[in-house]
């Protein structure tokens, strides 16, 4: 046997033991030697130094300061060891949190007070039964509210501050933008394809002038009252470099720590124009929305669908993206469309009505959908879904395929958020056939992970990406083990 | 268990051993009946449930839940977890009346079937079971404490294994230097977890009057989120039984309780239900808070669970877990150097393991052995497989004790048995034993053939170091220098000063 040389003999100045006391039966030892023992010049008997023969052999000074310097060599190596396990934890890198604004914290719900028809019949304006959905937007995790529709066609620069009479009394608009305040949700108003630039025929610029101030005095009107903020689409004439600053300024003056006000500019083509002045580009609009779905005349397929996502993921995005589904989509894929937007980095803007995936008449609008409720509180807890790093996966197996085949069979699409160690797969089967995983499509993942969500609601508990087989018009959610981790 | 005393005593015993040399079989019956009053009942409650409760409750409701398929059925897992516990718990307690020796089931497997099998179980327990568990336990406690500094991701690698490394080096050397402040520690660290789990029930609780138990509604409770089979149950099962693991414990100090015939099933009846309610009411207090779904997904359930509920207290759950790691390290370095106490005396271990320092009586070179050995296996690092290895053949010898429980009733039906336990209760544990090994056996079959693969290495090791009686001179000469200059380095001695007892014993060369 070979002893440590940290070996640690100590002087306890404490002594006893119950190794002490061994009773007479146990002192005997279990195994009887068989024969008798050998010829005595064979086999000579040691036995162990005794207490008198130790202390006289080891006692000496000589031995002490041998054990004394053993100790203290096992403490200089147990104190490297530590210092070792400190600095690695000190010099390791750790993810933390940014500091995120409430428009980057909060989901966004797009709201037409418009389609509530239903107010006609008990004398009551539609704000006032947008007034009455607070508690529902709140309880679903709404965190602010785009107010489209608000002001009708006959509005102007002029008189921005007159809403439509088909759905209330400016009174009543006010009253909502107080009561969401105090409900927690805040609104922003959408200028959107609005004429707030009327063109004439002279083109004065005094006329431009004035029409400009009186737009300030407006949104000034609109932020006195608790407006959080403003939308505009990136076709309207004020979406130029000129009156966005005009209008930043408007927003900073009206800003506090807690309560920031915003410019959105929803996005209807594949890229942003570029204003003017470039060197502002980047703080002059909060939020840019972007369509995953392009708007057409006709409803699109399946494939149709898949491709415009796969487009829309594979763009390069701005820091803080914003989704939105934009154009319509067969009635089977509201599902996983509603996941792939709560899954995507950025703030997803879901339009009133979309949680529901399957509305029948506005009347029912009482109980969220449960897999809306998983995504959002998922979403909340994890902050690789809220701002972890998006990377999109492609699959080899769509590469082999002839294309013929690429017609009938809609691939997988599959992303990963990721923050520090934690990462999210995302796989969608859009095809309407049940879709079984090449077991070497993730090569760089680990093996396995747990069920977070998906669009059935019925998938829990540990997996394995080996043996993964979607179904038809399926999402779903796994987070992913760690590498060396173990149950 | 008072270590003040016992040392006092023991101290005082030396002395008198030495002043009434001529009187000593009549000193040492004397002083063996001082040293059995020293365990009463509340200390022998005390010895089981702070052995019982450690770490694993802690880390096993996890695998439960994911094995059980249901928070109901879990929570059934759990219940019966504790009845089987009990059940070996008595069957123990008859062999440690019966059998008064210490080394636990070590001794009784050695005194009922012979040498061989007794050093099977003593091989693969020094040299697998007990470094592993420390190991384990080790990383745990670095993990733990690691955890504030990486919330998110599993620490580094390298830092954890140091971290372990240094909590053993450090607790090897309290319990080298002083016994007292071995069991100090181990009294602390009781008090600590103790602690955490009441305040995990009472928050659950809490939660519990205030309408949040969604998961604990009976249709809710007994949802399966897989289909039920035989081998998920036995997982269940053993994952449970990890949580329980240390009811055997006891019977280290068996002859040291005071009363044994009395005190010994109060306080299996005590001890066993009272922890079968604190893990139980320590589920329903975590699934009060968590989802299954959450459950499963934790990395660390009280540490999820505190973060949910205990606010700005949320820091107490880590630092809860990592005392009470910190504790089942020092627990299991006290245990296992007693079992090589045990086997260096009946000669299956080298002569220098039975040794203790010539003033703190503490067994310094069966701690460095140990310590030794649990240094490699962080080194070695795959503690996966070790961990179901370790729950096998921890199993394993299990079984074997309590099955020479019916072998000796039926070779020697006359022996004195001040306790003397129903017939039915090891037939009962065997029963669930066979189920529990052979679902084991079938769901991990490499894990475990390896497993009896390593224990039967010991065979040959058993019959060239013990039985192997010619060995030629110089391995002798050998033998009797390592051990000299073990005993000079260490300063340590064998337990007993009587010239009778040192008699020469066969070693085996190895080791």
């Amino acid at each position: 046997m070979t002893l440590k040389v940290e070996g640690d003999p100590a002087y306890g100045s404490v002594s006893g033991a119950r190794f002490t006391d061994v009773e007479g039966s146990e002192s005997v030892p279990l195994l009887t030697p068989g024969p008798p023992p050998p010829p005595p010049a064979r086999r000579r008997a040691w036995k162990p130094l005794s207490r008198e023969e130790l202390e006289r052999c080891a006692g000496g000074p000589q031995w002490r300061k041998f054990r004394r310097r053993l100790v203290l060599c096992f403490w200089i190596c147990w104190m490297l060891l530590l210092g070792a396990a400190v600095l690695i934890v000190i010099r390791s890198p750790r993810a933390t949190s940014p500091v995120l604004h409430w428009w980057q914290r909060d989901l966004i719900y797009r709201l037409q007070p418009m389609l509530f028809l239903d107010a006609d019949r008990q004398q009551d304006s539609r704000i006032n039964r947008v007034c009455e959905r607070l508690p529902y937007l709140k309880s679903v995790g709404a965190g602010a509210v785009i107010l489209e529709g608000l002001f009708g066609n006959s509005s102007s620069s002029t008189n921005l501050t007159e809403i439509d009479q088909n759905l209330g009394t400016l009174p009543q608009l006010t009253q909502l933008i107080t009561e969401s305040r105090k409900a927690g949700v805040r609104v922003i108003l959408d200028l959107c394809e609005l004429d707030l630039f009327e063109q004439e025929s002279n083109n004065d610029t005094a006329v431009w002038s004035g029409a400009s101030e009186s737009i300030q005095y407006s949104l000034r009107y609109w932020l006195d009252h608790g407006v959080s903020g403003f939308g505009i689409c990136d076709t309207d004439a004020a979406f130029s470099a000129k009156t966005l600053m005009e209008w930043n300024k408007l927003m900073q003056e009206f800003s506090s720590q807690d309560d920031e006000r915003i410019l959105m500019v929803r996005q209807t083509g594949n890229t942003l124009p570029v204003l003017n002045v470039s060197s502002f580009a980047g703080s002059l609009v909060e939020l840019v929305t972007k369509s995953l779905i392009p708007p057409s005349h006709h409803p699109l397929s399946t494939a149709e669908v898949a491709e415009a996502i796969e487009v829309s993921l594979q763009m390069p995005q701005r820091d803080w993206p914003s989704w939105t589904v934009g154009g319509g989509v067969p009635r089977e894929l509201n599902r996983a469309i509603l996941l792939l937007i709560m899954t995507l980095p950025g703030t997803p803007i879901i339009k009133y009505g979309d949680e529901l995936s399957s509305a029948q008449g506005w009347n029912r609008l009482n109980q969220p959908l449960a897999l809306f409720q998983s995504l959002s509180q998922s979403r909340a807890r994890e902050e690789a879904l809220h701002f972890g790093r998006f990377t999109f996966l492609s699959f080899n197996t769509s590469l082999p395929s002839s294309s013929g085949l690429n017609t009938t069979d809609t691939p997988l699409l599959a992303y990963l958020r990721s923050w520090g160690c934690v990462h999210f797969l995302v796989l969608f089967n859009l095809g309407s056939a049940p879709h079984t995983m090449d077991p070497d499509w993730a090569p760089s993942l680990p093996e396995g992970g747990v069920f977070v969500t998906s669009t059935g609601l019925d998938r829990f508990g540990p997996v394995s990406l080996n043996t993964i087989k979607m179904q038809p018009h399926e999402a779903i959610v796994i987070k992913l083990f760690e590498s060396d981790s173990s149950s | 268990m008072d270590g003040t005393e016992t040392n006092r005593r023991n101290c005082a015993k030396s002395e008198q051993q030495k002043m009434l040399d001529s009187r000593g079989n009549q000193s040492g019956s004397k002083d063996r009946v001082t040293l059995k009053k020293e365990i009463g009942l509340l200390s022998a409650c005390a010895i089981i449930i702070g052995n019982i409760i450690g770490s694993g409750i802690f880390i096993s409701p996890k695998g439960v839940l994911d094995h059980a398929g249901s928070v109901g059925f879990s929570l059934i897992v759990w219940v019966l977890g504790g009845g089987i516990c009990a059940l070996g718990s008595l069957c123990y307690a008859e062999l440690g009346v019966t059998i008064p020796k210490s080394g636990g089931d070590y001794s009784y497997v050695t005194e009922i079937f012979g040498g061989l099998v007794g050093f099977l179980l003593l091989w693969s327990a020094v040299l697998i079971m007990y470094p592993t568990t420390l190991a384990v336990i080790a990383l745990t406690f670095s993990n733990y404490v690691l955890q504030p500094a990486f919330p998110n991701c599993l620490p580094p690698y390298i830092a954890t294994r140091l971290l372990s490394t240094t909590c053993v080096l450090f607790l090897t050397w309290v319990n080298c230097s002083s016994v007292r402040w071995g069991t100090r520690i181990q009294d602390v660290f009781t008090v600590g977890k103790l602690l955490a789990l009441v305040l995990i029930i009472v928050v659950g609780m809490v939660q519990i009057a205030k309408g949040h138990y969604d998961a604990l509604e009976p249709q809710a409770a007994f949802e399966f989120i897989k289909d039920p089979s035989v081998g998920q149950i036995a997982l269940a099962f053993l994952q449970a039984s990890f949580a329980y693991s240390g009811w055997n414990f006891l019977n280290y100090v068996t002859e040291e309780v005071v009363e044994p015939r009395k005190n010994l099933p109060r306080a299996i009846y005590i001890s066993i239900p009272l922890v079968t309610l604190v893990y139980t009411l320590t589920n329903i207090a975590y699934f009060s808070s968590m989802s299954p779904q959450e459950l499963l997904e934790s990395n660390a359930v009280a540490v999820t669970f505190g973060e949910k509920l205990l606010g700005m207290f949320s820091w107490v759950m880590p630092i809860s877990v990592a005392l009470s790691t910190f504790g089942g390290i020092n627990g299991y370095l006290f245990t296992s150097s007693r079992l090589c106490f045990s086997g260096a005396r009946e000669g299956h271990l080298p002569y220098l393991l039975a040794m203790i320092h010539l003033k703190s009586c503490t067994p310094i070179p069966a701690l460095i052995v140990c310590c030794t050995a649990t240094i490699v296996i962080l080194c070695i690092g795959d503690t996966h497989n070790l961990i179901n290895y370790v729950s096998f053949i921890n199993y394993l010898s299990y079984g074997v004790t309590i099955a020479g429980l019916l072998y000796y009733r039926w070779k020697k039906p006359n022996m004195f048995r001040p306790i003397k336990v129903n017939l039915l209760v090891p037939c009962s544990y065997l029963v669930f034993w066979a189920v529990l090994l052979g679902f084991s056996l079938y769901s991990e079959p490499v894990v475990c053939g390896m497993g009896l693969v390593i224990m039967l290495t010991g065979v040959p090791i058993y019959f060239i170091g013990v039985q192997w009686k010619n060995k030629p001179q110089w391995i002798y000469s050998a033998i009797e220098r390592v051990t000299y200059l073990g005993q000079k380095m260490c300063y340590v001695v064998f337990p007993q000063d009587d010239p009778s007892e040192i008699q020469p014993l066969t070693e085996k060369s190895e080791l």
